[in-house]
């Protein structure tokens, strides 16, 4: 039995091979056939000048908008490669002991992009450790910090930022909130999400962090039909937010509610981690088709290096009864991440397993870190408390 | 839950570490084709045409839908761009690279424009593929890279950081055989499920039964021949099942090979215990053979063998395996020689040895189901 890394690598050289291996070559009879859409990915009214000003004088501030907007038309368009062209113009600046806060904390997205979050956290360091009041900067690390499982550091980046005042408390609120919540203090951060104003009164973005945030503790606590609940209306002020919507169908799903589940996960265009849950709840051919859609999109990530799905290929490793690969690539994402579903993806790989010593590792840091999920405590079996 | 937080819009600080995206991050894919030192290389190219629009002008109509026939328009001006930006040597001199045609393939369920190249080299040796292959302005641009050389098959893959591929130095066939010698004597020295099963084949072979009881066989000689046909049988069974498997020839399943080894364990521990049923021994060491032969397949399938050839691969691999075991047997058949006419060997350690042994191979066989 191989350690994690090295099962990922072997299925990587296996992914790549294939991947890589050639596939029918056709000419179209048609001239007018569509080979592709470009427009998605090609530079619009308003990136152009900034590309043109840019090509014209490579500053940190017009590189930074640059930057800035290629992150935001990756987002909005589901494109990764505008993350990719973000990085390309802001590698050469954002490395110089000169950089500004703005280019280094939109560098630092794009390694969180990329899941390089230790990288993402050191440059997020040197900013705060220079310009403390950034609360963008602030922010972005609880964030880092809550993905990596350090939630006594993500505790005081939180309240920090909840103190502050302005629109940054409200998620600065709800990042406290989970902060605490991942230190064992589950009730706690439930009381304090008990909103006294409704959700639909803030911006929806605001709405829908806090709905949702408050959703994945109630789910914790064993609240399903509340956080389904909460998850359905933070779903609605952000539809286009895929993991609240995995979120919500998880949840549906182990309240045995499989049908809602599909439905909510019946989208177009829809990504890994909505491809490998429609696998999981789904039967037959569908199921394989599924499945195989998103083992192609896994190979191929697998090919390129990249480690953004490590969670969608331990998901998709259960769906196909594969525990000891399930194990190993929950394993190595739970080296990178420590999110509600890496938690519980790493208890059902290991249990599916049969790995007592997984089994054993997850107990262990479940007791150290306090961490409560009803769920998983019941995959791994008893967490006793002092 | 942190990802919410990226949909912000007041905020630049957009935190979605596991977004989706239904579109897969920039790739395009380098065959190189090298079926002879002499013959010219064939290189073939799939690129997105969405990555090329940034370079090259191709929707004439500016309707955001690239036509085959605005392809075919640009051919001249793609065809320049792309020899641009891929370079190609071998024996460390440069090969003169022209465009030969233009076709489509599917790549992650689009449409790939497919540009097939020829490269013609002054020199024989070993290829290195580089140049700017359109990743200057998208650092997570990634060239998915497979060569083929006569009949092995070599990947790579080129990125910003990592620009330049070169051609791994074929190993020759007795290094490989060497090499895959050592991986087969470790393979079973770390095994500890494959060691426990040949020490259970051992453990009864300087006994007989004798009325439903075990008792010190006599003469080296009947021990010997009595041990050499069940290690040769056994040897046989895995030899036939590690080819098969090696060369695809048949697929299993790790993990029920997995618990049918450990069954096996556990079976040859019960089997020790009941002397009246030694004559299965041989069928068992046969049969079981066949099992752990699958098993070899996979941990030689966890080993990097890029670039050597089969047949030096899997007779190394399987003669290491056959040393490791001529080790154990060197090792363990002495002693157990010398205590077989001992009360404390018939009655202590052969069911013992074997009880402890079959338990063993039944754990593992419940922690692998």
């Amino acid at each position: 039995m191989g350690a994690p890394a090295g099962l990922l690598a072997l299925l990587a050289v296996a992914a790549a091979t294939r991947v890589a291996a050639a596939s029918d070559r056709f000419v179209p009879p048609d001239p007018g056939f569509v080979v592709a859409s470009i427009r998605q990915t090609q530079p619009d009214e308003e990136l152009r000048p900034l590309l043109d000003a840019w090509r014209a004088d490579r500053s940190a501030a017009t590189t930074a908008a640059l930057a800035n907007a290629f992150i935001a038309r990756a987002r909005a368009r589901r494109e990764p490669t505008y993350f990719g062209r973000a990085e390309a113009v802001l590698a050469p600046l954002a490395a110089r002991p000169d950089a500004t806060a703005t280019l280094r904390r939109l560098y630092a997205e794009v390694l969180q992009y990329r899941h390089d979050f230790s990288g993402a956290e050191r440059l997020l360091d040197a900013v705060l450790g220079e310009h403390a009041h950034d609360v963008d900067a602030r922010l972005m690390r609880a964030s880092v910090r809550l993905v990596r499982g350090d939630f006594g550091g993500a505790r005081a980046d939180c309240a920090q930022l909840a103190a502050s005042g302005g629109e940054i408390a409200v998620p600065g609120f709800a990042c406290f909130a989970e902060a605490l919540a991942g230190g064992g203090e589950l009730e706690r951060a439930l009381a304090l999400l008990s909103l006294p104003a409704h959700p639909r009164s803030l911006a929806p973005a605001d709405g829908a962090y806090l709905l949702a945030t408050r959703a994945e503790l109630r789910e914790r606590g064993h609240n399903f039909a509340g956080a389904i609940a909460d998850y359905r209306e933070a779903l609605s002020l952000a539809p286009a937010d895929d993991s609240i919507r995995a979120a919500l169908a998880d949840t549906l799903a182990a309240s045995g509610m499989n049908d809602e589940a599909r439905e909510t996960l019946a989208v177009d265009k829809a990504g890994i981690a909505l491809l490998v849950r429609r696998a999981a709840l789904t039967q037959g051919s569908q199921r394989a088709e599924l499945a195989s859609r998103a083992e192609s999109s896994l190979a191929l990530e697998a090919a390129r290096g990249d480690a953004l799905h490590f969670r969608e290929a331990a998901m998709l490793a259960l769906v196909n009864g594969e525990p000891e690969q399930a194990l190993a690539a929950a394993q190595a994402n739970f080296e990178i991440q420590k999110e509600l579903p890496d938690v519980r993806v790493l208890a059902r790989a290991a249990r599916a397993a049969g790995n007592a010593d997984a089994l054993s590792v997850l107990r262990r840091w479940l007791l150290d870190t306090g961490y409560r999920d009803a769920v998983t405590e019941s995959i791994v079996g008893a967490v006793s408390r002092s | 839950m942190k990802s919410i937080i990226a949909i912000f819009a007041f905020c630049v600080a957009c935190l979605a570490p596991q977004s989706v995206f239904a579109h897969a991050a920039s790739t395009s894919f380098l065959v190189v084709q090298m079926r002879d030192v002499d013959a010219p290389v064939e290189v073939r190219w799939d690129l997105s045409l969405q990555d090329l629009a940034w370079t090259v002008f191709i929707d004439a109509d500016y309707d955001g839908n690239v036509t085959w026939q605005e392809v075919q328009d640009a051919r001249p001006a793609i065809s320049s761009a792309m020899l641009g930006q891929i370079s190609l040597e071998r024996g460390g001199s440069p090969c003169a690279l022209s465009v030969k045609d233009f076709a489509l393939a599917v790549r992650s369920e689009q449409n790939f424009l497919s540009v097939a190249m020829r490269a013609d080299c002054p020199q024989r040796g070993l290829a290195t593929v580089g140049g700017g292959l359109f990743m200057g302005g998208d650092a997570s641009q990634r060239v998915l890279l497979s060569a083929v050389r006569g009949k092995v098959q070599l990947t790579g893959v080129l990125s910003a950081a990592d620009p330049v591929w070169h051609e791994p130095a074929q190993p020759s066939s007795w290094n490989s055989f060497v090499r895959f010698v050592g991986e087969g004597v470790w393979h079973v020295l770390i095994g500890y499920d494959h060691i426990a099963f040949v020490l259970l084949l051992l453990l009864p072979s300087v006994m007989r039964p004798v009325d439903g009881k075990w008792q010190g066989a006599q003469g080296l000689r009947q021990i010997s021949r009595d041990l050499v046909t069940i290690i040769t049988a056994f040897t046989i069974a895995h030899s036939i099942t590690l080819a098969l498997a090696v060369t695809g020839t048949v697929k299993l399943p790790t993990q029920p090979i997995e618990v049918a080894i450990a069954a096996s364990i556990a079976v040859a521990g019960g089997l020790n215990l009941m002397p009246r049923l030694s004559r299965l021994r041989l069928p068992l060491a046969f049969g079981f053979g066949f099992v752990h032969g699958f098993g070899f397949a996979n941990a030689l399938g966890e080993i990097d063998a890029a670039g050597s050839s089969l047949l030096p691969l899997l007779a190394g691999f399987n003669i290491g395996v056959e040393l490791a075991q001529l080790g154990i047997v060197a090792v363990v058949l002495p002693l157990i020689y010398a205590m077989r006419t001992t009360r404390w060997y018939a009655n202590g350690v052969l069911p013992l040895g074997s009880c402890a042994l079959g338990m063993a191979g039944l754990v593992w066989m419940l922690q692998r189901v």
